[in-house]
């Protein structure tokens, strides 16, 4: 990426040094705030809902406005459930109902000097994870592990760190009478023989579809495709599909005594089933490139009638394997 | 039965005209003064109303009844010549055309016949090179592309680009060929200038629509330039020096007034200019030993033509031009502890064009004319840049040498060869066919990235492999006579694409209508189905270097339009012309990038990047030119609409409803006016006015909901997720207007005749009133510290980026 942001770099300045900016008065319509609700929802858990305003862009507010004094009234398969109680900054929770799969939620939500806006979703089946398999790859790199030292401005070599990938093959069957969407949540903790933990999360470009990146693993960034592993089962409707994905399990090998050795990973597996209002926002959050000037503007998916926000649901099926090295 | 009935009577027409007692004229028409071919100039027949034009080699076939003729040749500017003889065997006529004393001074630029009131061909305007030299221009470089900006129906891109748009379709519709051969990337700085030098230019037409059989391939337009072929008598040129390049053309004959050449370069020099600033500036680092740096672009034209007899002529033409960035620096450091260190950073990007195309002509019969090509033409990419270090201790005593070199390339390469026919069996048919055939390379890049002389040395090679296509088309038309008020253009062009095991292929019928209602007014109709093989990936305002062709994929199908229009054409007093234009076009297989979606400088899955829909685009297009006096020009309309819709399952765009495309605009209007007040001063204006392009710009923010999972935890927290809790809200693509555009631009040249030549001062100035034009607005935040609080406000403001204020410039010419 590096060549890219030079060129990017280079053309901007080429362009730009001769540029004139102003600022300019807006000529469109000034839209009003509209009514915005979060609310993302899962089984064994009372429903809960945020509610806010959205504020026009050339707006100097700085904060966006919760609202505090609305109604949001849940329905569940047609039927009035309950009222959700103000429980927090525009917070608003069920008391007793918890969601089962199969059930149609919708929430109506009013809020005074607004217009009344709703939002519906249904709460998927969840699918069980039928197995999981492990197996450590070794990837024939080594790189050598330093420390500088600011004051001396030295850098000294303490190891090597031998290159190895954790491979997972995730086993689950597709329901095959209806599009499902899924998305992978994978999270480790790594202990030290120093007490000391660090907590990582992954994000695969290329999941399901072979199309980009196959090997590319890593924290989620900006620049992530598929930041949120999400996927349809577009390629498997129906089947027992094993899903493949690896992350980095180095080895670190230390020539001094006292470093902090790994003593133990623990990794925590989820396959979420999410409604298909759920994939489509997390595919649209995915989509912003925040540090790509070239990049297509992205339409944040919203299933809010009459304002913004989404309704989504997901059940979860959770895997947890602890690794030593 | 319908179709039958039709089919016996165009046989009966065909057959009927050509079983007369028929003989046929035919020749070549030249300018006198220079031997340059005549394209499309004019001959009639007075007393049986026929005519016809010549091609783009200048030759005629007109095949006429037995008896006395009267042939009318004309080409505007050019004084009238008539041949009175009588007709009884084939007739070879070559006309050399001289200037009009009468007219000459007066006389810049006219609509060729074939395409005003008479002609069945619409949708189609000659552009003469001598009007597009008078338009005044960006730093007055003259340019072909930009002149046609200013046609109705022809939309430009951001402020200054010579991008353009044509009846609602992308920069990638429209087929730009040199001397018949297609030029994949045409600009130059990232598209502020073409890569067309106006000196080495004879004749440029645009098709809209309507288009005849013999062109295929692209959607939206067809640009067709012709380069001259240098004078046969005598040799002459010219050197241009402007504010930013420098440009020579020289033309003449080679041993006889058999072979010309005609010879022309161009090339900026800012880089020549700027260096003594660069090394001023980077000398001032310790240990500068070398520093060099700079932009600039160059194009060179070549045209050989040697004509064997009267029936067999050959060209060579050839073509290149780069860009190119460049730096060079060495610094160097030594250290009584560590000893001494020398660095060296070179970077080369490289980008552009090289073509070259053998013709041959041949004339078969009177009546058959036959030109055979080959040619090949490439655009590629190549971008280097590497470091290397030379590290040298004296104690101990060592050398480190370590380097690290990154590079790419891109591009595309064509091989082609076809065979085109002018065949003029009778004096109601003029029938063209022909063949070709293109073997095309993709190359869709490829990283080389090496590392030497440290621990983790690499040699790696990352890329998709070049892609191959054939591609092979025949047509066919016929420009039929059908009565005195009737003629009709009625061709076929069919089509095929073979790319990775997957086969395409394309018949698309054309047809052209006349009817004239008197002498000065006739009526048309056009119908033309196009497709297209190949797409250009790029998702920018600019042009790129890093935009890539690809070809249609089995995922991705041929785009294909079709286009209807009708329209009136009049002639005013023989001096104006003046047309109206509606059209309808609809386009399928569209591909538009999908949200977020971003092509710098990669293909690698880009099926996967767009999206594939279609369009639709309609509008009216005014057209009155003054072609005859001292002050000439054009006044240009346009009213258009174009929108887009993506709702395929899986290829939703704006949540499946209908968006104006991006260059939807609704008004166009150009004015176009030279003036000659004496042989030693003219002046050139010229007004636009357009309505802002259309751009997505989120109108409302909202606070998004925090994603569980991503933030190392499962927990699902209200707390937000650091860039991404304000989210843009964007009710539809392209909802929002820029601001309108408009410019003024004037030139004023002084001419004055010397010992050997002429020279020219140009003066021109560019955006004379200083309209700041949008080239991109965007949001930005603001923030403002109140002492009385102690705390900062944010405030977004809306700011719109311009690029060139006003711009004067000035050029001398010599030319001899």
């Amino acid at each position: 990426m590096k060549i890219y942001t030079l060129i990017l770099s280079i053309i901007l300045f080429v362009f730009f040094f001769t540029s004139c900016e102003k600022v300019i008065e807006f000529n469109g319509t000034v839209t009003n705030p509209m009514v915005v609700v979060n609310s993302i929802i899962s089984p064994d858990s009372v429903v809960k809902a945020q509610v806010s305003l959205s504020r026009f862009f050339l707006s100097s507010q700085d904060t966006f406005t919760m609202v505090d004094n609305g109604t949001v009234t849940l329905f569940v398969n047609g039927i009035q459930k309950e009222l959700l109680t103000h429980t927090a900054s525009g917070t608003y929770a069920g008391t007793y109902y918890k969601p089962i799969a199969g059930d149609s939620i919708r929430l109506v939500v009013q809020t005074p000097g607004m217009n009344t806006v709703s939002c519906g979703t249904s709460i998927i089946p969840k699918t069980t994870i039928i197995s999981i398999d492990t197996m450590h790859v070794f990837t024939d790199s080594t790189t050598p592990i330093t420390v500088f030292d600011s004051i001396s401005g030295t850098t000294t070599k303490i190891g090597n760190s031998i290159g190895r990938n954790l491979k997972f093959v995730l086993k689950f069957t597709d329901n095959p009478t209806v599009q499902n969407y899924y998305r992978l949540v994978v999270l480790t903790k790594t202990h030290t023989s120093k007490g000391t933990t660090s907590d990582y999360s992954f994000s695969f470009d290329d999941i399901v579809s072979g199309n980009t990146n196959k090997n590319s693993v890593g924290p989620p960034t900006s620049l992530t495709s598929n930041k949120f592993n999400v996927f349809s089962d577009d390629l498997f409707n129906g089947k027992t599909y094993p899903l493949t994905f690896s992350i980095p399990d180095n080895v670190n090998v230390y020539t001094i005594a006292g470093a902090p050795v790994v003593i133990r990973k623990d990794i925590t597996i989820t396959l979420q089933s999410i409604s298909q209002s759920y994939y489509l926002y997390l595919q649209t959050r995915a989509a912003i490139k925040t540090n790509t000037f070239f990049a297509e503007p992205v339409q944040i998916y919203s299933n809010v009638d009459g304002g913004m926000g989404v309704l989504g649901s997901y059940t979860s099926s959770i895997w947890r394997i602890s690794v030593k090295p | 039965m319908k179709k039958i009935n039709l089919l016996y009577l165009f046989l009966f027409w065909f057959v009927l005209g050509s079983f007369s007692q028929n003989f046929t004229i035919s020749g070549h028409i030249t300018d006198a003064k220079n031997g340059e071919t005549l394209i499309n100039s004019s001959l009639y027949e007075t007393k049986s109303h026929k005519g016809t034009v010549t091609n783009s080699y200048g030759f005629y076939s007109l095949t006429l009844p037995k008896g006395a003729v009267n042939l009318m040749f004309s080409y505007v500017g050019y004084a009238p010549q008539n041949r009175i003889f009588k007709l009884t065997k084939d007739t070879v006529v070559n006309i050399s055309m001289s200037e009009s004393v009468e007219l000459s001074e007066v006389t810049v630029f006219a609509n060729r016949k074939e395409l005003g009131v008479h002609g069945s061909q619409m949708s189609a305007i000659d552009v003469p090179i001598a009007q597009i030299k008078s338009i005044p221009t960006l730093f007055g470089e003259t340019d072909v592309l930009k002149a046609l900006q200013l046609l109705p129906g022809v939309k430009a891109g951001t402020d200054g680009s010579a991008g353009f748009y044509v009846r609602g379709g992308g920069p990638d519709q429209n087929l730009i060929m040199l001397d018949g051969v297609p030029v994949y990337n045409v600009n130059h700085m990232f598209g502020f200038f073409s890569v067309f030098n106006a000196d080495a230019i004879k004749n440029v037409t645009l098709y809209k629509g309507s288009f005849p059989a013999h062109f295929g391939g692209r959607l939206s337009s067809v640009v067709d330039i012709n380069m001259n072929d240098g004078n046969n008598h005598s040799y002459h040129g010219n050197v241009t020096i402007g504010l930013i390049s420098s440009k020579l053309n020289i033309e003449g004959p080679i041993g006889s007034d058999k072979t010309t050449f005609d010879f022309s370069a161009r090339r900026t020099y800012a880089d020549i200019l700027a260096q003594p600033l660069i090394k001023a500036t980077l000398d001032k680092q310790p240990g500068m030993q070398k520093t060099e740096a700079g932009y600039y672009f160059y194009d060179i034209n070549a045209k050989l033509s040697h004509k064997f007899s009267d029936t067999d002529r050959l060209y060579l033409s050839i073509f290149t031009g780069d860009d190119v960035i460049y730096a060079n620096i060495n610094q160097s450091s030594t250290s009584s502890d560590l000893g001494s260190q020398n660095t060296w950073l070179n970077m080369n990007w490289n980008w552009g064009n090289l073509l070259s195309a053998l013709r041959w002509n041949h004339i078969i019969s009177n009546k058959l004319f036959m030109n055979t090509t080959a040619y090949y033409t490439k655009y590629q990419f190549v971008m280097g840049i590497g470091t290397s270090t030379e590290t040298v201790t004296t104690n101990p005593s060592s050398t480190t040498n370590t380097a690290i070199n990154l590079g790419f390339h891109s591009g595309i390469e064509d091989f082609c060869g076809k065979v085109d026919f002018d065949y003029a069996p009778n004096p109601n048919n003029d029938i063209k066919f022909g063949v070709d055939y293109t073997y095309h390379t993709f190359r869709p890049g490829v990283t080389v990235a090496q590392i030497t002389g440290t621990q983790q040395a690499m040699d790696t090679t990352v890329g998709d492999q070049n892609v191959f296509s054939h591609e092979a088309v025949t047509y066919v038309e016929d420009n039929i006579t059908l009565s005195e008020a009737l003629k009709a253009n009625i061709g076929l062009h069919y089509s095929t694409f073979f790319v990775q095991n997957q086969f395409y292929q394309s018949l698309e019928p054309r047809l052209s209508l006349r009817y004239l209602l008197n002498d000065k007014l006739s009526l048309k109709a056009g119908y033309a189905g196009m497709s297209q093989y190949i797409h250009l990936l790029s998702n920018s305002n600019i042009e790129l270097p890093t935009d890539l062709w690809v070809p249609v994929t089995k995922r991705i199908a041929p785009m294909r339009s079709q286009q209807v229009s009708v329209g009136a054409f009049y002639n005013l007093l023989n001096m104006f012309d003046l047309s109206v234009e509606a059209y309808y076009k609809n386009m399928d297989n569209l591909i538009e990038y999908k949200d977020g979606a971003s092509f710098l400088g990669s293909s690698t899955g880009w099926e996967d990047k767009v999206d594939v829909g279609r369009g639709w685009a309609y509008g009216v297009e005014f057209l009155a030119q003054k072609t005859i006096g001292k002050t000439t020009g054009w006044v240009g309309y346009t009213w258009s609409k174009t929108e887009e819709l993506f709702n395929r399952p899986g290829q939703l765009l704006n949540n499946g409803q209908v968006f104006p495309a991006k260059y939807d605009r609704t008004h166009d209007v150009s004015i176009v006016v030279s003036h000659k007040f004496s042989d030693r001063f003219d002046m050139g204006a010229t007004w636009v006015y357009s309505t802002g392009n259309a751009g997505t710009l989120a109108l409302q923010n909202y606070a998004g909901l925090p994603v569980q999972g991503t933030n190392k935890s499962l927990t699902n927290s209200l707390t937000s997720i650091q860039n991404l809790t304000n989210i843009p809200y964007i009710s539809t693509r392209n909802n929002f207007r820029y601001d309108s555009s408009q410019r003024l631009d004037l030139g004023v040249n002084f001419h004055k005749k010397l010992k050997h030549g002429t020279r020219t001062w140009n003066v021109s100035v560019y955006n004379a009133y200083n309209h700041l034009n949008p080239f991109l607005t965007t949001t930005k935040t603001v923030s403002t510290y109140n002492s009385s609080t102690g705390l900062y406000t944010q405030k977004n403001e809306l700011v719109q980026i311009s690029l060139f204020p006003i711009i004067p410039s000035v050029s001398y010419t010599y030319k001899f």
